[in-house]
């Protein structure tokens, strides 16, 4: 579904992100770990064609995106990218946003509304659809953002910190709509700091630090790998000591 | 230990704005003192050359310029207080630092007067450099004043401008906080901003100044102004001060100026005082009552009188959905959101009105000069033609630098929407640049037709005037839209979009293109009025034809960095928005 191969970006002489590659599988839950300021934000920004790499290659459904900007442009159809701020046109309502969502991706309103009727009555802000946005809470703009990014029922589904502003409720609900979607043939590539979410939703984790890839398999297969190198104690912990331990190994490293 | 604790709550906006002008390069940091300097010294120059000529006026110089003066005062003093009012709105209620600052160990006393004192700053300041070189010329143009009174003057004037009309405006704001909602009290000030500007443009029209255009007319000027028919504030605390002021130019330290000099200042301390005792009972409360007002979800307010605006919105409403089906959905749909935000936002639509009633003045004042009543020769009339388009491109570019300039910095953090969706990013500049040049035309060629209507140019001039407004207002639009998406303007509000760097830079920009265009024309003008006498090429010399040259290189320069430049640097930003700016 989606291959990263030698991905970098560079500023200036700083390297944001490092030569990175990975393989996500249809119908994953991909999670994309790291520390602040690890690289995380900036791969999902290339991914999702906000940034433009330095060098490297990604490949969805087997077309390179970066070879001619119509193959990035005909991939944002089936791309849904929800960032970690909810930033949204304030003066427009719910529904309106919802249509001018849809709009721009080139959907059938009349189709997505029922889509998009579904998921704000999950989310339980159906009734406020009506009101302008600048009155909407942080965690209501962030609901809002994740029901504009399903709509146009996106292939991949790119989540930078899918939990920032919701209550225990709505992450259940989250975490359900992304189950449901990974099992009908949907994509997710989820970028959180949540180790429980990610150890409990994904099939396979990557874990970035200073821009560089220090694991990238199984989470069952990342405790192991540890466990290997030699560092006891480890194995069998949950995600958040073996993050920490490799996150601090590669400190050392450095 | 008080001043302190309020130095402490201070000192991390002075710390911000260090940053800030830090961050500036040496070279913009140069160009904008260069041009503040331009500025200011223009002002002065404008204002020291009509004192002089009021000083030549038999008769009625000298309570002119005192009345000139009072007048001055008058209108700075207001406009101040609506500032003030429209700003204490912001720093009093809305400030993003509020809720770290009431959740602090800190007295509500303490947090108001850190918020007057950035209220202050941010509402007088730049009026009051502007003030100050008024200050200057009406010095300068006194023959007992010298440099240590302008520095009395200046002495007395500061405190009184820096408090008084803050006082005022931070009371109203708190009055009428407490009796509507802070969303609802910014609206009431809005209005209130409404008829008092209308208001203070009634009062110039009053002094009817077209009259000083009319040599047979002067005399009773003098005996309207002499018998003081004219509109003056005498028991008003900005003709306190200025009478106080104008005694320090006179150097005469009569009883007139300690009497006007108290009563400014204990008119300055009472109104302190009541602003003191207002923010210690109602501050805190009405701040509650703000944060609990954001908790609450609200729709669409309904409209003012509705039952007679509506069968019109209704109509504009039908043809506005005809005109979206001609577009694409995707295009339509972001037509429709700028249209959306643009009326929703309270503050386009205030600016909006505003810049009509002066355009409206505008109008009727061209009717009431010599040359609509057709009192001077063709030739001259025609001259009055041709500084019109000036005027016109000044209008435009006023207009511009206010709803065009904005338009991409309105998308805020939002764009990532835009730019991560299949949207062609040309078509979308180019929709944004159509919507906004339309309007814009339609509006300059209307004021073109009106103003060269009433001044019933000929018909050469009027081709002229309709043909450089349409280079002018295109240029203006391609150059504010793109200069817009090159210096964007995020997390502020709208009304500071245009005070930006790059609205700064636009502005300047744009009237220096107008000057070059206008600089080229005369040229021509110069040889179309030569012509009428029997022209021949011989009759110019080579500076004026090295003149022509310049001129026409200027503009070819001058139109190719602004047509080609701006738009790439803009396209150029927009692909590369997110290296530089988080979502």
């Amino acid at each position: 579904m989606l291959e990263i191969k030698n991905l970098v970006k560079k500023y200036g002489d700083f390297t944001a992100v490092d030569d990175v590659s990975f393989h996500i599988k249809r119908g994953d839950i991909f999670g994309f770990l790291g520390p602040n300021g690890a690289g995380k934000t900036t791969t999902i920004k290339m991914l999702t064609g906000l940034l433009k790499p330095t060098s490297g290659e990604i490949i969805m459904n087997g077309i390179d995106l970066l070879a001619c900007e119509e193959n990035f442009k005909n991939a944002r159809r089936v791309i849904g990218y929800i960032p970690d701020s909810p930033n949204v046109y304030e003066k427009l309502t719910g529904w309106e946003f919802l249509k001018f969502v849809c709009d721009i991706f080139e959907r059938d309103w009349a189709e997505s509304k029922t889509v998009a009727s579904e998921f704000l009555k999950r989310f339980n802000i159906f009734k406020d659809a009506d009101a302008l946005i600048e009155t909407y809470s942080h965690g209501m703009r962030q609901k809002l953002v994740f029901t504009s990014a399903l709509i146009h029922r996106p292939e991949l589904i790119i989540v930078d910190e899918p939990m920032i502003g919701l209550d225990p409720k709505n992450v259940k609900v989250v975490k359900q709509i992304f189950r449901e979607i990974a099992s009908g043939g949907g994509t997710i590539f989820l970028s959180t700091h949540t180790l429980s979410v990610a150890e409990e939703m994904c099939s396979q984790i990557a874990i970035i630090f200073h821009g560089r890839i220090i694991a990238l398999d199984e989470v069952e297969k990342i405790k192991k790998y540890v466990d290997q190198s030699g560092e006891s104690g480890v194995a069998g912990k949950n995600l958040e000591e073996v993050f920490l331990k490799l996150t601090e190994e590669s400190e050392e490293e450095n | 230990m008080a001043i302190n604790k309020i130095l402490h709550i201070i000192n991390p906006k002075i710390w911000s704005y260090k940053n800030y002008y830090k961050a500036i390069s040496s070279f913009s940091l140069c160009l904008i003192v260069i041009t503040a300097a331009l500025i200011l010294g223009g002002a002065y120059y404008l204002a020291r050359m009509s004192l002089i000529k009021v000083d030549a006026l038999p008769l009625i110089a000298s309570p002119l310029k005192g009345y000139l003066f009072n007048m001055a005062c008058f209108s700075f003093f207001c406009m101040l207080i609506l500032s003030s009012m429209i700003s204490s709105l912001s720093t009093l209620f809305t400030a993003r630092d509020l809720k770290l600052l009431f959740s602090m160990p800190i007295s509500h006393t303490h947090i108001f007067v850190s918020k007057f004192i950035e209220t202050s700053f941010f509402s007088v300041t730049s009026a009051y450099i502007i003030f100050v070189t008024l200050l200057l010329a009406f010095n300068n143009s006194y023959p007992s004043a010298s440099f240590l009174s302008f520095l009395a003057a200046l002495a007395i004037a500061t405190p009184f401008f820096y408090i008084m009309p803050v006082a005022i405006g931070c009371f109203a704001s708190l009055v009428i906080s407490k009796i509507f909602p802070v969303n609802q009290a910014r609206k009431v000030i809005y209005y209130l901003l409404i008829f008092l500007f209308v208001f203070l443009i009634i009062m110039f029209r009053a002094l009817e100044p077209e009259k000083l255009l009319s040599v047979e007319k002067l005399e009773i000027f003098a005996n309207y102004l002499l018998s003081a028919n004219a509109p003056k504030f005498e028991n008003f605390p900005s003709s306190w001060i200025s009478s106080a002021i104008e005694s320090i130019f006179r150097n005469d330290y009569g009883s007139y100026f300690f009497l006007n000099f108290a009563a400014s200042y204990i008119s300055m301390a009472c109104c302190a005082l009541l602003c003191a005792a207002a923010a210690r009972l109602t501050y805190h409360e009405s701040y509650l009552k703000y944060q609990q007002e954001q908790e609450t979800a609200s729709g669409i307010e309904s409209r003012v009188l509705g039952f007679i605006f509506d069968p019109f919105l209704k109509a504009a409403f039908f043809l506005y959905s005809l005109f979206l089906k001609t577009l694409s959905p995707s295009l339509a749909s972001i037509l429709d959101k700028d249209v959306k935000t643009f009326f929703r936002t309270q503050t386009l639509i205030v600016q909006g009105f505003m810049m009509i009633v002066v355009t409206a003045f505008y109008i009727y004042n061209i009717t009431l000069m010599p040359v609509a009543t057709k009192t001077l020769p063709a030739d001259i009339i025609d001259m009055f033609g041709f500084a019109n388009i000036g005027v016109i491109s000044l209008i435009v570019t006023s207009y511009a630098v206010r709803f065009v300039f904005p338009v991409f910095s309105l998308e805020g953090r939002a764009f990532y929407i835009v730019k991560t969706s299949p949207v062609d990013l040309n078509k979308y500049l180019r929709l944004k640049f159509y919507t906004s040049l339309i309007p814009m035309m339609i509006f300059a060629l209307a004021l073109c037709a009106l103003s060269n209507y009433f001044m019933s140019i000929r018909t050469s001039f009027l081709l002229l005037s309709f043909f450089d407004t349409v280079v002018l207002t295109y240029f203006i639009c391609h150059f504010n839209l793109y200069i817009g998406i090159i210096f964007p303007v995020l997390d502020a509000s709208v009304s500071e979009i245009p005070a930006s760097f790059g609205g700064f830079v636009t502005m300047i920009i744009c009237a220096a293109y107008a000057g070059t265009l206008l600089a080229f024309e005369v040229v021509i003008m110069y040889f179309e009025f030569f012509a009428r006498y029997n022209f021949s090429f011989s009759m110019f010399n080579i500076w004026e034809y090295l003149m022509l040259f310049i001129a026409v290189a200027a503009l070819a320069a001058f139109s190719v960095i602004g047509y080609i430049l701006p738009k790439r640097l803009a396209a150029n930003k927009m692909i590369n928005y997110y290296e530089e700016i988080k979502i």
